[in-house]
C-alpha cells in the first residue's frame, strides 16, 4: 500500500516537474546551394529554441548545452555573436552568405542591462569561452575591444534600453587560426553531437580542404509576440563551408566525395531535420527528392531509413558560370610605405539604387590613424560627404581606433574611402612571437540594411546584411630582440659620462697642482703594481724557494 | 647692419622653404625633426578631432598643450596664411632677443671686467673679454639662429619647439635685464609647453640678484620669483582650463610627457631604452631618467651662484638633451649661444672630435633611418647607434664647455701660465677636491 502510494506520489511530481519544464525545441537543416557550377556552399544551422516564461535562468538543462547555458549566466550575456573564420567570403563570386562572418575570430556580446562591471564580464567571459573553444580569445584584451555605436545592434530583444551601447562589446582577432580543435568543442555543444542528423557530415580534417569554413554560435532573445511579454532563447549554431565540386569534364559530386562521410537519418531529439539542395533545374539527385519548397529540394531526414549518400549530377554543358548579380561588395587594401601607411577600402554599388550604408573599421592602436587625411569620393572623382562620422582615436596601449561612418553608396558606382595613418612602434615584450609576419588590421564590416538588397540577400531573417571586408596585414619597425641588456648598457653609460663630468666639474674645484702630483688612488695601485712586479722578480729569481 | 642682412635672410629661407611642398613633406617624416609630442601633424589632428567629435574626451592623438592648439585651430579657421607668419615671426623675435640678450650681457660682462681689473693676473689680456666681442658676437648669435639648419627645419616642420625657444630665448632676454616678472612669465609659458624649464626658476632668482638694479638679497629674490611664478603658471592654467575645461587633458599632456608611453624613434635616449628594457624595470627607469634630466639644476646652481647666465645656459643644454622627447630644435638653441663663451674657446679640450661626432651623427642619422625603415637593409640599431652618437656629442660639447668655463675663470686670476704655490714649477689645473 505505500509502495503504491510512493509510486503514485513520484508520478505525480514527475508530471509537475514536466508541466513546469520550458519547452525546448531543436531544429536542425543542412542547405546545399550549387554556384556557378564548380563550388558547392553547405550551410548547417542547428538552432536551440528555448521557451522561457520570463527571464533565462534555468534550473534543468535538456537540449540547450550546459556548458554555454552556465556561462551566459555567470557573465550576464543578453546576446552572444561568436564566429571563427578560415578563408575570404568572395561576394562577387558567391553572391551573399546565409551567415557572414570577418576572416578569423570575432565575437561581440550585449551584456545584460543591469550588468554592473561590463569590462570585467566581458575579460572574464572571453577567457571562459576561449577554454570552451580552445580558441586563444583571451588575447581579446581592451587593447583590442571596442564598442561600436551604429554597426551592431542586438538582434533579438535586448533590455538595456534602446540601444545603450554601453552594453556593447566588439573585439576581433583576425590572427586567429580555426582548427580542428575548435570544431570538436563546438560540436559537442549540439544534442547529437556528430552522430545523427547534418552534423553526422561534418569530419572535422575533411572541412579544412574547402575554400571557405566558418562555425559561428549565437545566443538571443527573441519576442514571442509583437508587445514581447512573452520571450524565447534561441541558439544558433552555424557551419558555412564552401567546396571545390568536380573539375575537369566532370561536375558530378556525392556527400562522400566532399565530405567523406554519407548523412544520417535525423537526431530523434530533434523537431525539424532536413537536408536542402539548390542545383540548376537540369541537374540531377540520387536518390531522388520530391519535394519543392522555394526553389529548394527539400529531404525531411526523418524519412530517411539508413545512411544516403545523395549524388548530384550537373549538366556538362554549363559550363560557362551563371551569372550572379551582383549586389555590394567591399575589398579594402593597405597602401603607403616606410613610415606612412594607409587604408583604402573599395565600395562597389552594383545595385540600380543609392543604398545607405554603416562602414566599420577598427585599427589597432600603434597605427596612428588621421581623422583629417579621411577621404570619401566616388571613382570618378565626386566627392561624398558622410552622414555620420564617429571617429574615436586611439589610447596608447588601452583603446583601438575606431572609425563609423554613414553615408550613401551612389548607384553603379564605385566608392572609394582613403585613410592614413603612421605606423608606431612598440616594446619588445609586446611584439607577438613571429614579429616580422606583421599585425593584422580587421575586417571592415559594412552594414546594409536587407531590405535594399531584396532577392540577392540569402538570409531574410535579420534586418541588416553585414559585408566584410579583407584583413590587412601591415608590417611595423620591430625592434632587435637580441639586445635589450646591449641597449640598457649603452645608454646608461652616456648618461653616467653626462652625470659623472657634471658631478665632477660641481663636487670638485680646479687647483694647481704639480704635474707629478698623483691622486691618492692612482699613488695606491702604483704601490699595488710595484709589490707585484717585486713579487714576480723575486719567484724568478730564487726558483728554489717554491720547491 | 650684418644682423639685419642675416635677419633678411633668414626669412627668406624661411619663405622660400615654406613653398617647396617636397620639402615640407620630407622634414615632416623626420624623426629627429618631428616628436608626438610636437609634431604639427598632430596638431592638425588634435584640431580635426575637436572639431569632429565637440567634445574634449576624444582628443587622445593630441599630446601637446590646449593653448596652442586653441591658438592654431582659430588661426587655421580664419587666417590660415597667417600660420606661417607666424612660425617665422616667432623665429625672428627668438634671433632679435638672442642679439639684445647677448650684447647686453656682454657688456655687462665688460663692465664686471674693468671693475674687477686689480683682481686679474698680470698678462691674462690676451684671454680677456674684449670690445670686439661686444660688436661681433651678438651678430654672430643672431646669423646662426636665423641661418643654423636645425632652427631652418624645425621653423619648416612647424613643430612647438618653435615658440618653446621662443620663450626661452625671451627669458634669457629678461634675465639679463634683471627683471623678475618677465623672466617668471616666460618659465611659465615654458613650463605650460614643456614641463622641463621649471628648473630655470632656480636661475631665475640668481640672475634677479646679479642683474636687479636695486640690490636685495637672495632669498628675497628667490621668493618673488616663486610668486611672480606661480601667478603667472595659475593665470596661464586658468586660460587653458577655460579653453577645454576639462583638467583631463592638461594632466593626459603632462602625464604622456612624464611616462613617455610613445616609442617613437627621436634623438633622445629614452625612446630604444623603453622599447627594449625589462618590464619589471621600467617604472623604476623611467623615475631615474625623469630625474636625470632635472637633478643637475641644484649643484650646478650652487656652483654657478655668481655666473648665472652660464647656468641657465647649461640647464637649457642638459633639458635639450635628456628631456623624453627632444629634437634637434632643442639643440639649436644652445649650440647658437655657443659663441658667447667664445673667450674660452682656447681651453676647450677636444673641439674638433666633438664637432666631428655632431656633424656625423647629424648627416647619418637620416641615412640610417632610410636603410632601416624604407630599405631595410639595416635595423634598429643603426638608428640606434647614429642618435647616441649625437647624444654623446652633445653631452660632451657641454662638458667641455663647462670645464673650459671654469678653467677660464682660473687662468685670469692665477696667470695663464699658472706655477704651483711657492715654487717656479709649472702647475696644471685639475679638479681636485
Amino acid at each position: 500500500m505505500k509502495l503504491k502510494l510512493l509510486v503514485v506520489w513520484a508520478i505525480f511530481i514527475q508530471s509537475v516537474v514536466v508541466h513546469c519544464k520550458e519547452m525546448d525545441a531543436y531544429h536542425e537543416s543542412v542547405t546545399m546551394d550549387v554556384i556557378n557550377n564548380n563550388k558547392l556552399y553547405s550551410f548547417f544551422n542547428f538552432t536551440t529554441i528555448w521557451d522561457f516564461s520570463d527571464k533565462f535562468a534555468p534550473h534543468h538543462y535538456n537540449l540547450f548545452p550546459r556548458t554555454l547555458g552556465e556561462l551566459i549566466l555567470k557573465y550576464q550575456v543578453a546576446e552572444l555573436h561568436f564566429t571563427m573564420t578560415q578563408g575570404l567570403w568572395r561576394n562577387h563570386q558567391w553572391g551573399l552568405p546565409h551567415a557572414s562572418a570577418p576572416t578569423g575570430a570575432q565575437l561581440w556580446v550585449w551584456f545584460d542591462g543591469n550588468t554592473v562591471d561590463v569590462d570585467k564580464n566581458w575579460i572574464g567571459f572571453t577567457n571562459a569561452l576561449s577554454g570552451l573553444f580552445c580558441a586563444s580569445l583571451n588575447f581579446i584584451n581592451k587593447a583590442v575591444t571596442v564598442t561600436p555605436t551604429m554597426s551592431f545592434f542586438p538582434t533579438g530583444a535586448f533590455e538595456g534600453g534602446y540601444p545603450n551601447n554601453k552594453f556593447l562589446r566588439y573585439g576581433t582577432l583576425s590572427r586567429e587560426n580555426l582548427c580542428t580543435e575548435n570544431l570538436t568543442p563546438w560540436m559537442k555543444l549540439l544534442p547529437c553531437g556528430s552522430r545523427a542528423g547534418p552534423a553526422s557530415l561534418l569530419n572535422p580534417s575533411q572541412l579544412h580542404h574547402s575554400r571557405f569554413l566558418s562555425i559561428g554560435i549565437h545566443f538571443m532573445t527573441q519576442c514571442q509576440s509583437p508587445d514581447c511579454l512573452k520571450t524565447f532563447v534561441e541558439l544558433q549554431q552555424h557551419i558555412s563551408v564552401v567546396f571545390d565540386i568536380g573539375s575537369g569534364t566532370h561536375q558530378d559530386f556525392t556527400l562522400r566525395s566532399l565530405f567523406l562521410h554519407l548523412i544520417k537519418p535525423a537526431c530523434p531529439l530533434a523537431s525539424t531535420s532536413v537536408i536542402k539542395f539548390k542545383v540548376p533545374s537540369d541537374a540531377s539527385i540520387s536518390p531522388p527528392i520530391k519535394k519543392i519548397e522555394e526553389f529548394y529540394l527539400v529531404q525531411n531526414l526523418f524519412e530517411l531509413t539508413s545512411d544516403t549518400n545523395y549524388k548530384v549530377k550537373l549538366n556538362k554543358q554549363h559550363l560557362e558560370t551563371i551569372h550572379i548579380p551582383e549586389g555590394i561588395t567591399s575589398h579594402c587594401f593597405p597602401t603607403g610605405l616606410g613610415l606612412e601607411g594607409g587604408l583604402r577600402c573599395s565600395l562597389v554599388n552594383n545595385l540600380p539604387k543609392n543604398v545607405t550604408v554603416v562602414f566599420f573599421q577598427v585599427v589597432p592602436w600603434f597605427l596612428y590613424t588621421q581623422l583629417h587625411t579621411l577621404k570619401l569620393e566616388t571613382e570618378s572623382g565626386h566627392r561624398i560627404q558622410p552622414d555620420i562620422v564617429n571617429f574615436a582615436p586611439a589610447k596608447i596601449r588601452e583603446s583601438p581606433h575606431k572609425l563609423e561612418l554613414v553615408f550613401m553608396l551612389l548607384a553603379q558606382e564605385v566608392t572609394v574611402l582613403n585613410i592614413q595613418f603612421t605606423r608606431g612602434f612598440q616594446t619588445w615584450t609586446e611584439h607577438p612571437p613571429d614579429a616580422n609576419h606583421g599585425y593584422y588590421i580587421s575586417p571592415a564590416c559594412l552594414t546594409i540594411p536587407t531590405v535594399e538588397l531584396g532577392n540577392l540577400s540569402r538570409d531574410h531573417s535579420s534586418k541588416v546584411q553585414r559585408i566584410f571586408s579583407e584583413a590587412l596585414l601591415i608590417t611595423i619597425p620591430v625592434p632587435d630582440f637580441s639586445m635589450p641588456y646591449n641597449v640598457i648598457c649603452l645608454v646608461c653609460t652616456v648618461i653616467a659620462v653626462a652625470f659623472g663630468s657634471l658631478h665632477n666639474l660641481t663636487t670638485r674645484r680646479l687647483q694647481k697642482v704639480s704635474p707629478k702630483h698623483k691622486s691618492p688612488l692612482k699613488k695606491k695601485i702604483d704601490w699595488l703594481l710595484e709589490k707585484i712586479c717585486k713579487k714576480a722578480l723575486d719567484q724568478e729569481k730564487n726558483p728554489s724557494d717554491t720547491r | 647692419m650684418y644682423e639685419i642682412c642675416a635677419l633678411f635672410v633668414g626669412i627668406g629661407l624661411r619663405m622660400w622653404l615654406f613653398r617647396m611642398p617636397r620639402v615640407l613633406l620630407w622634414i615632416s617624416s623626420r624623426p629627429e625633426i618631428e616628436t608626438p609630442l610636437t609634431s604639427w601633424g598632430r596638431l592638425i589632428e588634435g584640431e580635426a578631432l575637436m572639431r569632429n567629435s565637440q567634445s574634449y574626451q576624444n582628443k587622445h592623438s593630441y599630446h601637446g598643450s590646449t593653448l596652442l592648439l586653441a591658438l592654431i585651430s582659430y588661426l587655421n579657421l580664419n587666417a590660415p596664411f597667417l600660420v606661417e607668419i607666424l612660425f617665422i615671426a616667432s623665429d625672428v623675435i627668438s634671433a632679435v632677443a638672442l642679439y639684445l640678450f647677448a650684447q647686453k650681457f656682454l657688456r655687462k660682462e665688460l663692465k664686471s671686467q674693468k671693475e674687477c681689473k686689480e683682481k686679474l693676473f698680470k698678462g691674462v689680456s690676451s684671454i680677456l673679454i674684449k670690445p670686439e666681442h661686444v660688436s661681433k658676437v651678438p651678430t654672430i648669435i643672431c646669423a646662426l639662429y636665423m641661418c643654423n639648419p636645425f632652427s631652418l627645419a624645425t621653423c619648416i616642420s612647424k613643430s612647438s619647439v618653435t615658440f618653446n625657444n621662443l620663450f626661452l630665448a625671451l627669458f634669457l632676454l629678461s634675465a639679463v635685464q634683471g627683471s623678475i616678472w618677465q623672466m617668471a612669465f616666460y618659465v611659465a609659458l615654458s613650463t605650460y609647453e614643456t614641463l622641463y624649464p621649471v628648473q630655470l626658476l632656480l636661475a631665475t632668482g640668481l640672475c634677479a640678484w646679479k642683474y636687479q638694479e636695486k640690490p636685495s638679497t637672495l632669498k628675497i629674490c628667490y621668493l618673488k620669483s616663486l610668486a611672480c611664478f606661480t601667478f603667472w603658471m595659475a593665470l596661464i592654467l586658468t586660460l587653458s582650463f577655460l579653453c577645454e575645461p576639462t583638467t583631463s587633458s592638461l594632466l593626459s599632456h603632462y602625464k604622456f610627457i612624464l611616462s613617455a608611453p610613445d616609442q617613437t624613434p627621436n634623438v633622445g635616449v629614452f625612446w630604444y631604452f623603453f622599447t627594449e628594457v625589462f618590464d619589471h624595470f621600467h617604472t623604476f627607469f623611467m623615475c631615474v631618467f625623469q630625474i636625470n634630466v632635472l637633478i643637475y639644476s641644484i649643484p650646478m646652481s650652487i656652483k654657478l651662484k655668481s655666473h648665472p647666465v652660464f647656468l641657465v645656459f647649461m640647464l637649457i643644454a642638459i633639458t635639450g638633451i635628456f628631456k623624453s622627447y627632444p629634437s634637434v630644435g632643442d639643440a639649436s638653441l644652445w649650440l647658437c649661444l655657443l659663441p658667447l663663451w667664445s673667450h674660452t674657446f682656447s681651453y676647450l679640450r677636444y673641439p674638433s672630435v666633438t664637432g666631428a661626432m655632431l656633424l656625423t651623427s647629424t648627416i647619418l642619422c637620416p641615412v640610417m633611418w632610410h636603410m632601416w625603415i624604407n630599405a631595410h637593409s639595416a635595423n634598429a640599431n643603426f638608428y640606434f647607434a647614429a642618435t647616441l652618437a649625437y647624444t654623446t656629442a652633445l653631452v660632451l660639447i657641454t662638458t667641455d664647455t663647462a670645464m673650459a668655463y671654469l678653467n677660464w675663470h682660473v687662468r685670469i686670476r692665477e696667470g695663464l701660465k699658472p706655477c704651483v704655490a711657492g715654487t717656479s714649477e709649472k702647475a696644471v689645473l685639475r679638479l681636485m677636491n
